[in-house]
């Protein structure tokens, strides 16, 4: 090949390599412009909220409902525990409260009683006021009588006798009134046995109830590896529940890109189950705090800080939340954990 | 130089070549899809393949050089056959990946 080059002409080789240099470092800069515009992530993750099913009570595993990764609704029954002792305890409490209302009967009839010997005691205190009244009566009748020998002073000295005696009979009467009034009481002692009886009674109804576990929530079983016969202690997880409501993708954007990230934005979200279908997404919210190796708390409570410097730091990545709308027409590219990518106010699904 | 007048539907004043490169919808490349490429069962994302997008571009740019005889006029090969690739890699990013 013959290559000539002529002095002194223009050089066309070297401004052709001077224009490739100068745009494609303009055309870097763009790029790297936009891209701060639009965050972007290929290690996000499909998430939703999950619930633990157990129940509150323990037992048996008499009845599973469910299979693995089976689609549940609302309100389904999932489980049921052998409910025998539940219901025998049910029976007992019902028993317990049986006996507590015959007590109150008991207690108020009893009352009843105290309180008509209470209205005779006070009967009792009035008859002996009129006595001793009477007494007195008679004792300054017959002192005249007696001073002038109408009587014997022996008679005068028997009244005086009869009246003392009405006095003490009286001064009795009133302590018994008093003493009958403080024994009425009343019968809330009994009340209150009932009420606790009451109360064991709805706590063995609760407890019953609980031996069926029903479906909180629309959604899918997963991790369950039991069958009937399981003997289940209280408050023990037997499988998780994904729900299948609300889906969202978690996508961890660099801390340096984050200001453009705003609730509301456009978000395209890819499930790599099926790369090529673009799912649209609105930004929730960023996340508040990651966990950082570099100061870690310890029990002292004083910070951990590793006795090294690096030169070069890594970005640290917040996640973002993105809600995924019409979850439910793409429920096949949704499972927990599933890789997505995220692509923030940008990409095929905002374009819509 | 000079370009033909093309039947094309070209707006005046602009370059037709300007024209069809935005005629291109964005749904055009919907095929695409995520920035990211499974490779026996390993994500790859877009910056990798636009960086084999720009290698190949620079092989192929230096065919057609020293086809066309080209290669001939230009200096500083290395630099301008790197910026050459660049320019076709970070273009590739924005026609693929920029919408």
């Amino acid at each position: 090949m013959k290559t000539e080059r002529i002095k002194g002409s223009f050089p066309v080789g070297s401004v052709l390599a001077l224009s490739a240099l100068v745009g494609a470092l303009l055309v870097a800069l763009y790029v790297d412009h936009e891209s701060g515009l639009h965050p972007d992530s290929d290690s996000s993750i499909i998430y939703t909220e999950s619930v633990h099913v157990a129940a509150l009570v323990g037992g048996r595993l008499q009845h599973l409902a469910v299979e693995p990764n089976q689609p549940v609704h609302k309100g389904d029954l999932l489980y049921q525990i052998d409910p025998e002792p539940y219901e025998i305890a049910l029976h007992r409490a019902e028993a317990s409260q049986a006996q507590a209302e015959a007590d109150l009967n008991d207690a108020r009839r009893a009352l009843a009683v105290r309180m008509a010997e209470a209205a005779t005691s006070e009967r009792r205190h009035h008859q002996a006021e009129d006595e001793k009244d009477l007494a007195w009566r008679t004792v300054t009748r017959l002192k005249p009588l007696a001073e002038q020998h109408y009587v014997s002073w022996q008679v005068y000295d028997q009244a005086v006798t009869r009246f003392n005696s009405a006095v003490d009979a009286l001064a009795e009467a009133q302590h018994a009134e008093q003493a009958s009034q403080v024994a009425v009481g009343d019968v809330k002692h009994a009340e209150a046995i009932l009420k606790e009886a009451v109360a064991a009674v709805e706590h063995a109804r609760y407890e019953l109830r609980q031996t069926r576990v029903t479906a909180n929530l629309d959604g899918f079983v997963t991790s369950l590896g039991v069958r009937e016969g399981e003997v289940l202690a209280a408050n023990q997880v037997l499988f998780t529940l994904v729900s299948k409501d609300q889906w969202y993708a978690l996508a961890p954007i660099r801390e340096i890109n984050l200001a453009p990230i705003h609730k509301g934005d456009c978000a395209t979200v890819y499930s790599m189950i099926d790369r090529s279908h673009p799912l649209r997404g609105v930004v929730e919210s960023v996340g508040w705090g990651v966990l950082t190796d570099y100061m870690k708390e310890n029990d002292r409570g004083a910070p951990y800080v590793e006795r090294q410097m690096d030169w070069v730091h890594i970005a640290q990545r917040f996640p973002v939340r993105i809600r995924i709308e019409h979850a439910a027409e793409n429920q096949h590219l949704l499972r927990l954990g599933a890789t997505a990518n995220v692509e923030i106010l940008h990409g095929a699904a905002c374009h819509a | 130089m000079k370009l033909p007048k093309v039947a094309f539907p070209s707006r005046d004043g602009i370059p037709w070549w300007v024209v069809s490169l935005s005629l291109v919808p964005s749904k055009g490349w919907a095929w695409v899809g995520a920035p990211s490429f499974p490779i026996v069962g390993a994500y790859f994302p877009a910056w990798l393949i636009c960086l084999v997008i720009g290698g190949i571009g620079a092989v192929l740019l230096r065919t057609i050089f020293l086809a066309l005889h080209v290669d001939g006029l230009l200096r500083f090969h290395l630099v301008t056959y790197l910026s050459l690739g660049s320019l076709v890699g970070l273009i590739g990013w924005l026609v693929l990946f920029g919408q």
